[in-house]
């Protein structure tokens, strides 16, 4: 266990010890719009099995979640409901962009799809795909506990472009 | 001193487990009765019909799927059906069975969905499970023919994307094996718990009448008494050589639409047994050059095959100017497609008929004066997608 | 049918096309309609939608309505022209200058189907109980439908609004 910043031994192993369990128990929060919704609700059925990654159970509510999936297309009505779901997670909270419209706007570059959730939140971890396969989202909840397991610098990281 | 009581105002999603979508219900109750109940859509809203427009005849078969998402076949049969008939093109009979069969399959998958999230609502998680793994037999048989689970634009105006693997007669055939101890366990597991029974029997009745006036059709019309199903009245790419029933109820209540779906599992069970039984053979789309691709060999060969395809794929086809209309049954109601040509390559207009659109308007009355514990329920058998409310 | 086109001289019907269609004009709109449900039988609506014409001299906006008759399902189809001088700048929210009758009294389905209507492409429906946005958020400016509105919507026309990303 390297202590080369001069963090205090004990510290350092209480530190290591929250990211582990952090990690290892991320829930997501039920966030699900549109297509990929339906393969995020196939993301806990036996076959693919996110409860084994320590994601037990989808939280309704945003105050019992760590991370936000947001699974398809976001569009202008929803955006302020994003936004509060979001300030209502408490730290620490990851937002993960699944499928190819919550990256980019998707196949919809058009007046009614944001281009992207990234336009209005932080995200962690991008999943392309229209819609990316359970396979494809637990690859990036895996990527994503790697990042928490050794100290996610991004948390609390400033907004990329805020719409006002 | 009297009590006064004053209603209040709750607002249901359009974040929430349970309203099968980004829904928002405004409802006021006074105490547990709802007094009226106000849905606001346009969460999903994403401008297909406008999109519809930008892109050429053959690449909107890919803005199809991704309004009924969880039955996206039913969409492309209905857009390229609409197109064919105002092109003036039929396809052969393996493209009409094999079209049947994978509508068919999409409907079982779709009611899976459906009885796996409602039941998840009224608190049966197992059937979640159970009827999410039954689908998994049913995705790996649209990743086998189409490289993709969901979203496959699988079928093309004159014919398909690609004729059936070699292995999916056997993914059929393991499937409808299976299919029937599927839904014994459903039905062991809801039909024989009364408490699932309590919630659902004598709640939220839907008259014959009441959703004629709100234009509902499908399974929730068809559990008011009205024996109404396109493919019956109406029939498209040959379901008139097959035989099944439409199941049928009277009740109105959630138990009747409960029982009409499921009943439509077993038809259409039926239905894919023999499209893939009496699978013709030969061609998969038209011939007509103008429209579909010609067959990579000849391209090597023939400098006319050369020229079309490259036509095809660089400009796309013209379809003559006119407007049709072409319904198609899908797991929700008659879902139609109004498409304008002015004679370009690109379609003029597109308008979907999306019949979780009129299904949902109902709420505005089918909530009022029931319990909130119900309200749930309800929603849950309108079997509404949002993204086909929303387009 | 016969007993309509006698009642309604000015409608006519063309039976070519793929339904039966009525071209009725817009000052019989709402009567034909109710003679269609009360007398003809055509019980549910189906689909109540626009198609935008824009350089079209008669009318830029056709209204076109789709019902059927259960439970034997035959189809019919009705469309009508709207005249109205739609203002040149597109972005602005429609003055109320296209018009046409509500037909909800006669079809409960016509509530939301013409508030998606209005929507989309700025038509006021005279008698509907409760016109307002039903897809986009209420602050919209401007109907997507229209073929002068760009695809990209604000990203095209006002970068610095707040539907702009």
């Amino acid at each position: 266990m390297a202590v080369s910043d001069g963090t205090p031994f004990i510290l350092t192993t209480v530190e290591q010890m929250a990211r582990w369990g952090q990690k290892n128990s991320i829930w997501p929060l039920t966030m699900g719009l549109a297509c990929c919704a339906i393969e995020m609700m196939s993301l806990v059925t036996p076959r693919f099995d996110s409860a084994r990654f320590g994601a037990e159970v989808f939280r309704a509510s945003p105050r019992q979640a760590d991370l936000m999936i947001v699974s398809g297309r976001v569009c202008h009505k929803m955006v302020p409901v994003i936004k509060q779901l979001y300030e209502q997670m408490p730290e620490p909270k990851w937002v993960m962009s699944m499928g190819s419209c919550a990256c980019s706007g998707g196949v919809f570059n058009n007046y009614a799809v944001v281009q992207g959730v990234d336009q209005i939140l932080p995200v962690d971890i991008y999943v392309p795909g229209c819609p990316p396969t359970p396979e494809q989202v637990l690859e990036a909840i895996l990527q994503l506990r790697d990042q928490i397991g050794k100290g996610d610098p991004k948390a609390g990281l400033p907004i990329i472009k805020v719409a006002q | 001193m009297a009590e006064a009581t004053e209603s209040m105002v709750l607002n249901m999603g359009p974040q929430h487990p349970s309203t099968h979508g980004v829904l928002r219900l405004v409802v006021e109750v006074d105490g547990e009765t709802i007094v009226r109940c106000r849905p606001d859509i346009g969460f999903l809203h994403t401008g297909i019909e406008k999109q519809f427009e930008s892109h050429t005849w053959q690449q909107a078969v890919t803005d199809s799927d991704r309004m009924d998402y969880l039955s996206p076949l039913t969409n492309n049969l209905g857009y390229v059906l609409a197109v064919e008939r105002l092109l003036g093109i039929g396809v052969p009979p393996r493209c009409e069975a094999i079209r049947v069969l994978f509508c068919e399959l999409s409907r079982i998958a779709s009611h899976l969905v459906w009885l796996g999230t409602s039941a998840l609502e009224l608190g049966a998680q197992s059937v979640f499970f159970y009827a999410f793994q039954a689908r998994e037999a049913i995705l790996d048989m649209f990743e086998a023919t189409a490289g993709v689970r969901m979203n496959l634009s699988y079928m093309r105006v004159g014919g398909l994307m690609y004729d059936i693997p070699p292995q999916l007669p056997g993914m059929v055939a393991r499937f409808l094996e299976e299919l029937p101890r599927w839904m014994t366990d459903f039905r062991a597991l809801l039909d024989g718990n009364p408490i699932f029974r309590a919630r659902v029997q004598g709640v939220g009745v839907l008259t014959a009448e009441e959703a004629i006036a709100f234009g509902v059709t499908g399974p929730s019309l068809r559990a008011a008494g009205m024996p109404w199903d396109v493919r019956k009245t109406h029939p498209y790419s040959g379901y008139e050589k097959y035989q099944f029933d439409v199941p049928t109820r009277t009740g109105g209540d959630v138990w009747a639409r409960y029982e009409v779906r499921m009943a439509e599992m077993q038809e259409s069970a039926k239905i894919v047994r023999q499209a893939m039984a009496g699978m013709p053979e030969g061609a998969w789309r038209t011939d007509d050059r103008k429209v579909a691709l010609p067959p990579r060999e000849e391209i090597h060969r023939s400098m006319e095959a050369l020229i079309h395809h490259f036509k095809l794929v660089a400009q796309g086809f013209d379809v003559p100017a006119g407007a049709v209309y072409q319904a198609v049954e899908s797991p929700r109601g008659e879902l139609g497609f109004y498409v304008v040509s002015d004679g370009g390559t690109h379609p003029y207009r597109v308008r979907v008929r999306p019949p979780s659109f009129y299904n949902t308007s109902v709420l505005t009355r089918l909530l009022e004066g029931r319990l909130l514990a119900d309200a749930v329920a309800i929603i849950a058998s309108l079997d509404m997608v949002m993204g086909e409310v929303d387009r | 049918m016969t007993d309509l086109l006698e009642k309604f001289p000015d409608v006519r019907l063309h039976e070519q096309q793929d339904w039966p269609t009525l071209q009725v004009p817009l000052q019989n709109w709402l009567d034909v309609a109710r003679h269609l449900r009360d007398t003809e039988g055509y019980n549910l609506m189906l689909d109540l939608t626009a198609v935008d014409w824009p350089n079209r001299p008669e009318g830029r906006f056709d209204l076109v309505l789709h019902l059927r008759r259960l439970p034997t399902g035959e189809g019919l189809r009705c469309t009508t022209v709207l005249n109205g001088m739609v203002s040149g700048d597109r972005a602005a929210t429609d003055a109320g200058s296209v018009r046409a009758p509500s037909l909800h009294a006669i079809w409960q389905a016509a509530e939301w189907a013409e508030r998606e209507v209005y929507d989309l492409f700025g038509i006021t429906f005279d008698g509907h109980p409760d016109l307002r946005r039903i897809l986009l958020p209420e602050d919209w400016e401007g109907h997507p439908l229209r073929r002068d509105y760009p695809l990209e919507g604000p990203r095209a026309l006002d970068p610095a609004s707040k539907y702009a990303h």
